[in-house]
């Protein structure tokens, strides 16, 4: 029952007057502000609406700027919690009301979230922490015919090159993280053996259900 | 009557200068020498060293410019054999040709024969190559939630793989990775089949 669980939204003062924001502003310009906030919310360190973005929200919407920061932040807290606990729509439509916003708003929060909370959902499930991930796999396959003291050789190989990229983006260290490529040589037993690791990581993964 | 030899079109002149000094040596002599070329071989070092060479020519009390000169002749003859493959009737006719004396070209072909498969694995094992693979350590990992999501409910692949020039890397993968990364080697697996059944391979 819904009622048991507790509320998605603590009405802490903060959340309160972030409320009363959202209700004072236009409600056909909340769809728009909400999508964009939505397009970067799985990254933490950027923000939705860079400075010459956030000055024209202020003349439209006709709001000081810490009450324009006030309402950005309420709006990407709402959908923060939504994307956490992945309620459905209505859920959401449900607790907001309770904590007290309009009911057009509401709507309007109901739409945008119906239409962007998959995409919200994946692209936060892709961050990682871990520092390297394994962008591309590109290779090569050669036949060696000759070297330095031995001619005639038909001896074939293949060579892997591995690109990982550092999903850091922290932007300080953008710098740093560059992409790293590392090549190996196989030749054909070595290959079948790695092949035979990967297989071996298959069917592990085919024993995981949920 | 033109016959070609092993050399190819020329017969090189360190070669041509050997049956004109080979008569006046004798075989303990040049026996030395043919095992010392071949140790060479095998060894890692590209050339005899010069405190080698001048040993080895002490100890077979030979002039040293005969005997510099037999040393060169006969790491030409052996080098070439080796590297094109030579078959033995080919050797022992080349060496006839060239007018060199009969025990001195049994000694060379029975160091060519016994020496010839050691030299090769020697060869492939010591080619340049990029790092190859000695170890893959894996694991699976599944994440359940995150700072973002309550319920994650990702899996994740971490490799670790460990190359014999000393670097360890570690990263790891996503699931639609590894399909492609499992999908690309199987093809290449099946090429190198296809490539190893070419006949062209096949002419030794």
């Amino acid at each position: 029952m819904a009622a048991q669980l507790p509320p998605l939204f603590e009405l802490t003062s903060k959340f309160r007057s972030c409320i009363n924001m959202i209700n004072s502003v236009d409600t056909a310009k909340l769809p728009l502000i909400l999508i964009r906030i939505a397009q970067t919310l799985h990254l933490k360190e950027e923000r939705s609406f860079n400075e010459v973005e956030q000055e024209k929200l202020q003349q439209v919407t006709g709001l000081s700027e810490t009450d324009v920061q006030l309402l950005i932040d309420g709006c990407s807290f709402i959908l923060e919690q939504a994307a956490y606990y992945n309620v459905a729509a209505n859920g959401l439509a449900h607790e907001l009301k309770t904590a007290g916003l309009n009911q057009d708003k509401c709507a309007a929060f109901m739409k945008v979230w119906e239409s962007e909370r998959e995409k919200i959902v994946v692209d936060m499930r892709e961050q990682t922490i871990q520092s390297k991930v394994l962008d591309s796999v590109n290779w090569s396959m050669h036949l060696q015919m000759s070297q330095t003291i031995q001619s005639k050789m038909k001896s074939p190989s293949v060579i892997l090159e591995f690109t990982t990229k550092s999903s850091n983006t922290n932007n300080l260290e953008k710098k740093l993280n560059e992409n790293e490529n590392f090549k190996i040589e196989f030749n054909h037993q070595q290959l079948f053996d790695f092949f035979q690791n990967l297989d071996k990581i298959q069917q592990q993964l085919d024993g995981l259900s949920f | 009557m033109e016959e070609t030899t092993f050399f190819g079109r020329t017969i090189p002149s360190e070669v041509k200068q050997l049956s004109g000094i080979i008569t006046q040596l004798e075989q303990n002599q040049y026996r030395k020498a043919i095992q010392c070329v071949i140790e060479v071989f095998k060894s890692s070092q590209n050339s005899i060293s010069d405190q080698q060479f001048l040993t080895l020519a002490k100890t077979a009390k030979c002039p040293q410019r005969a005997f510099a000169a037999l040393y060169t002749a006969i790491y030409f003859i052996l080098r070439f054999a080796i590297r094109n493959k030579v078959k033995i009737e080919d050797f022992e006719a080349t060496l006839t040709l060239l007018e060199l004396p009969p025990p001195f070209i049994a000694d060379l072909k029975k160091a060519y024969q016994a020496s010839r498969p050691t030299i090769e694995s020697l060869a492939i094992e010591r080619r340049a190559r990029q790092p190859q693979l000695t170890q893959l350590k894996w694991r699976i990992d599944v994440i359940i939630s995150t700072n973002l999501l309550n319920r994650a409910m990702k899996p994740l692949i971490m490799l670790q793989i460990y190359l014999d020039d000393g670097s360890i890397k570690t990263f790891e993968i996503s699931i639609d990775k590894f399909h492609e990364l499992r999908f690309n080697i199987s093809r290449i697996l099946r090429d190198l089949d296809d490539l190893e059944k070419l006949p062209i391979l096949k002419i030794e």
